[in-house]
């Protein structure tokens, strides 16, 4: 099941977060119950019969409403059998993105020798509306549920519990138990916009034709020795007879052409509004389309500089900067890792005419 | 069987239950009940496509218009049929939705409806098949609503509905003992305010002999044996009266007789009142509760002379002007009686004579009868000199001069008691009575003739006396001054030897009567009196078991015998179950079994030893039967983790014959080690001496 959540990064907040929660867990009642439609309908019909027989007398009522009480004391004995002896463990994916779903899993162990645990929803109480199910978790065995989160906003989301819940066996009341499991989710910015490809300080000088021929090559430049595989290098560099003797994947180093790095400079102002955000999606999908097309690109923030690099291992990088980095109004330029006319500008409320190339976030 | 049917199956095996509990009440719809069980039935085995079930819907629409209109006009016009009515409606909306696909979510309306007709049940004084019907609908409807639920969840988050397995299904079954205990412990606990109810009770009944009127000539040939419950009666002291076979259950008495049949006249002057026999009666009392049907004439039976009658449900009493108790009120009666055990003794009643007539000329008035009458109870009575002689002459002459049957053919006399004093010379009880009555008013006695019960059967698995309707008897009561009515009998004495249940079948009606008055009783008719009679009870025990020194001895030690014993049963068979754990196959049970018969002959076999090593450290210690042990465990090797061999009976049966093998060759090495110890130690003896 998809599911949207919409928390704002966490903040300095972050720090008090933990002794809250863990004072909020120790204050709350170990069960938490809750009538259900049905539930609701049974215990208004149970009472109505403890009327009609107090009032009417009628010993077979008295029979009749001790089963219904009996139904609800028996419902609260096998909720509990279902929740108890239960343990969590989240799973979350890398790489959860806004407006993307995220699928995250549970694995939920069983550690009752005898009884299977029915009907457990599991909800995370950070992202209200989030929730997963799984039909049966047999006795000494495990079972996964899978939970699919539609993000819609970048940043980091803490998660410190879980809630356990089962409406088992009738369906009339949901018994919830809260588990501790912390973990995070860190959302990246959207990497899909379209854009064109940005111009670097290589790629004018090609265009003015005093480029060397190695800067041509699409990024490769003087082949300078062999180096064990990294993950994001680029398949075609792999060196197959050294791999084989080596028994582990070797690749080709070339010399490159700093001309042709793609400097993303991310403006951190936010004065724009949604536009310093929409910034930040510009300077992700920058970096995706780099990665693409095997393109060495690095990133300038506020916060973090990210040395040029390829491939996938460094597009993660990249938006787990995009991921956390922070906007504020009026806040200057980073410090910038190159000349300015090799650096691409991506901001929101800038237009420098000095920088090689210039992204401007219009509204959405 | 998929979830869906087995869930839907239960369901209607819950519709079924509350129906047979419908079924138990009095005056419940029985040709209604009939075709809702015929289509649940129908139910659990047929399921209509879309289209036939198109078709039943709008039938059913039809009917359940219809009879929501019927319903609907019967309550606005108050009609005598009450909820009948909506009894048939229910009924048909139960069969609708059970004859509904398999993929209607109708589980909601099924539960409801069903829950519904036990509730209506509850209405109808259900007799005891509720109690069964009630425990099979809590422990269908646990597991019915649990697959139910699952079902649904299932469905809604679209993932495959889990395998129930037996073990789900009995430990479902067994939790739903903890709603059967609540319901005791409601049931029992819950204190009773209210007294009485507005549900249906009990129908009247009409019994011969019993009515406004009863006609002498109108059930000569009728008098069949009917077992049906007249009354239950429990003494307080747990046992009857020896003489419980002749007690006479008064019912209403009779003053005019027109030749052929009674009734009561009208202005009669105020009856005897109870508490006056007091004091002229041997004092003796006898308490007992009357547990009584219903019957037309709301009369209140008793042993005469009823000295006080508490009543246990909503029952107003009232004493007619004929001395006859009776009561105003829709309820069973059920009530406590307190009469005088026996009559006065005849030297007493000898002196009662003379003296004021009670109702004037109303105990004194004679049809038309022949002379000849007249001249017999002149006969009868002249000799003697006292009214309790006379009436005792007349009695007598009855008992033995004439004969009881019941096998009276119906005829067109004008005076049967003509015909039966001097032609037929035959009768049932009625003509006995109302001859003596003739003849004591002709001689210038009051007398007056009464109708009620005779005798009845002792229910020693209730410990009361069951009172049946074929013991309906007629007698008479003679006016003594100063003592009041008096009972004589005139009817021969093998009335009782004639009527009344005998044989394996009647033993057996007795206990399942037992069991219906202990429903009654216990359930039904269970009342706040019960609730602190039962605290009394066990308060009392208590204190006597604290209290006492000797107390120890009076506890009930067969009871905690046989609780201790049922409790280690069960954790001996819980443990059992647990120990058992996941199902062994039978080749590993083989295998099983040979470690254990090498382990008892001294092999040391550890729990974690592999089955290889075991067979290696058989041929080391060269050990007998390691030919066929090491077969043995190859095969089971084999079976256990060969790559698409299953393991079958054959080879099962293959490593039994081979682990009989094995067992003899270890048996033959005992005896001859055995042997050999023998003689080395005879030998040795030998050489010592």
């Amino acid at each position: 099941m998809a599911t949207g959540a919409d928390v704002p990064p966490a903040g300095g907040w972050a720090m008090l977060r933990p002794g809250w929660h863990s004072l909020r867990r120790m204050l709350r009642p170990p069960r938490r119950l809750r009538f259900t439609r049905a539930g609701l309908a049974f215990t208004g019909g149970t009472l109505a019969i403890g009327l009609a027989s107090i009032n009417t007398g009628n010993n077979l009522l008295y029979l009749l409403l001790g089963a219904a009480l009996g139904f609800i004391a028996l419902s609260g004995w096998l909720s509990e059998q279902s929740l108890r002896r239960v343990s969590i463990t989240r799973r979350v994916p890398r790489g959860a993105t806004v407006g993307r779903a995220t699928r995250v899993l549970y694995v939920l162990s069983n550690r009752k020798r005898r009884m299977s645990s029915f009907a457990l929803e599991i909800t995370e109480r950070e992202l209200p509306g989030a929730r997963a199910f799984v039909v049966e978790v047999p006795p000494n065995g495990s079972a996964t549920a899978r939970l699919e989160i539609v993000f819609h906003r970048r940043g980091r989301y803490s998660v410190d519990e879980l809630t356990l819940a089962t409406s088992y066996p009738f369906g009339f009341f949901t018994k919830s138990r809260d588990l501790a499991s912390l973990g995070s989710f860190l959302v990246w910015p959207r990497h899909d916009l379209p854009l064109r490809e940005p111009r670097t300080a290589g790629l004018r000088a090609r265009r003015r034709g005093s480029a060397s021929a190695p800067a041509l090559g699409g990024g490769r430049g003087e082949f300078r020795g062999l180096r064990d595989y990294r993950s994001g290098d680029d398949p075609r560099d792999v060196h197959w007879p050294s791999s084989a003797r080596a028994g582990e994947p070797v690749v080709r180093d070339f010399e490159r052409d700093d001309s042709d790095v793609i400097w993303i400079c991310l403006d951190p102002d936010s004065s724009a509004g949604d536009r310093g955000e929409r910034a930040v999606e510009i300077a992700a999908s920058l970096a995706a389309g780099a990665a693409r097309r095997g393109r060495r690109f690095g990133l300038a923030t506020a916060e973090a500089t990210i040395t040029p690099g390829t491939g996938e291992a460094q597009l993660g990088q990249v938006l787990d900067l995009l991921a956390r980095v922070e906007l504020s109004p009026g806040a200057p330029l980073p410090p910038l890792p190159a000349a300015p006319e090799s650096c691409v500008l991506v901001s929101a409320t800038r237009d420098d005419t000095r920088f090689g190339d210039r992204f401007l976030a219009e509204p959405a | 069987m998929t979830l869906h049917l087995l869930h839907r199956r239960l369901t209607i095996a819950m519709a079924l239950a509350a129906l047979a509990a419908l079924a138990s009440g009095v005056q419940a719809p029985r040709p209604s009940i009939l075709v809702a069980a015929a289509a649940l039935l129908l139910g659990l085995v047929w399921r209509p496509s879309a289209r036939a079930s198109t078709v039943l819907d709008r039938v059913w629409l039809i009917v359940a218009l219809l009879l929501a209109g019927r319903a609907f006009l019967s309550f606005v016009y108050q009609s005598a049929e009450g909820v009948l009515p909506w009894i048939d409606l229910l009924l048909v909306l139960l069969a609708s939705e059970a004859l509904k696909p398999l993929d209607a979510e109708n589980d909601g309306r099924l539960y409801g409806l069903s829950f519904a007709l036990l509730v209506a049940s509850a209405a109808y004084r259900a007799g005891v098949v509720f109690a069964g019907a009630f425990m099979g609908f809590v422990a269908l409807s646990s597991v019915a609503l649990m697959l139910g639920y699952l079902r649904r969840q299932a469905e809604r988050y679209g993932v495959e509905p889990p395998r129930i397995g037996r073990r789900v299904l009995v430990v479902t079954l067994a939790a739903s003992l903890i709603a059967l205990t609540t319901s005791a412990f409601v049931f029992l606990s819950f204190p009773r305010l209210a007294k009485g109810w507005f549900g249906r009770q009990a129908s009247a009944q009409q019994i011969a002999g019993l009515g406004d009127q009863v006609s002498l000539d109108a059930h000569g040939s009728e008098i069949q044996s009917n077992p049906s419950v007249a009354l239950r009666v429990e003494f307080l002291r747990d046992a009857p009266p020896a003489d419980y076979p002749s007690l006479h259950w008064r019912g209403r008495s009779f003053d005019h007789f027109d030749g052929v049949r009674w009734s009561s006249s009208r202005g009669l002057h105020a009856a005897v009142r109870p508490r006056s026999y007091e004091r002229s009666w041997p004092s003796a009392e006898i308490h007992y509760d009357v547990y009584s049907t219903v019957l037309e004439q709301r009369i209140l039976f008793a042993l005469h002379p009823l000295l006080d009658a508490r009543m246990r449900t909503s029952i107003s009493p009232y004493l007619s002007p004929a001395g006859d108790m009776r009561y105003t009120g829709d309820d069973v009666p059920v009530y406590r009686a307190t009469s005088l055990r026996y009559r006065p003794p005849a030297e007493a009643l000898r002196q009662a004579d003379g003296g004021p007539n009670p109702g004037g000329w109303a105990y004194l008035q004679l049809p038309d009868l022949s002379e000849r009458v007249h001249a017999l109870a002149d006969s009868l009575t002249s000799p003697h000199g006292n009214r309790y002689d006379r009436v005792a002459a007349v009695e007598s002459w009855l008992r033995t001069q004439l004969e009881y049957t019941r096998e009276l053919p119906r005829s067109e006399l004008r005076s049967p008691v003509d015909a039966f004093l001097f032609e037929r010379r035959r009768g049932h009880c009625e003509y006995f009575s109302t001859a003596m009555v003739m003849l004591l008013r002709s001689a210038g006695i009051p007398a007056r003739n009464v109708t009620g019960f005779l005798g009845g059967d002792w229910n020693e698995f209730g410990k009361y006396l069951v009172v049946t309707q074929d013991r309906a008897h007629s007698w008479v009561e003679v006016w003594f001054p100063e003592y009041g009515w008096v009972e004589f009998d005139p009817t021969p004495s093998e009335v009782t030897d004639v009527i009344g249940p005998d044989g394996a079948l009647a033993g057996l009606r007795l206990f399942f009567d037992g069991v219906q008055h202990r429903w009654q009783k216990w359930v039904l008719d269970y009342d706040l009196g019960k609730q602190i009679e039962l605290l009394r009870r066990a308060s009392a025990m208590f204190e006597r078991n604290r209290s006492r020194p000797g107390a120890a001895a009076d506890l009930p030690w067969r009871n905690i015998a046989l609780f201790l014993l049922a409790a280690a049963m069960t954790a001996w068979l819980v443990k059992a179950i647990r120990r058992r754990g996941a199902p062994v196959a039978g080749t590993s049970r083989v295998y099983l079994d040979l470690r254990k018969r090498y382990g008892r002959a001294g092999l040391p076999v550890p729990e974690d030893v592999t089955p290889l090593a075991f067979a290696r450290a058989l041929e080391q210690g060269s050990w007998p039967g390691a030919g066929p042990a090491r077969q043995l465990i190859s095969l089971y090797l084999e079976s256990r983790f060969g790559v698409g061999v299953p393991p079958d009976t054959a080879t099962e049966k293959q490593m039994r014959r081979l682990l009989r093998q094995a067992d003899l060759e270890l048996r033959r090495a005992r005896r001859v080690r055995a042997g050999t110890r023998a003689a080395s130690g005879s030998t040795s003896g030998a050489a010592a001496e």
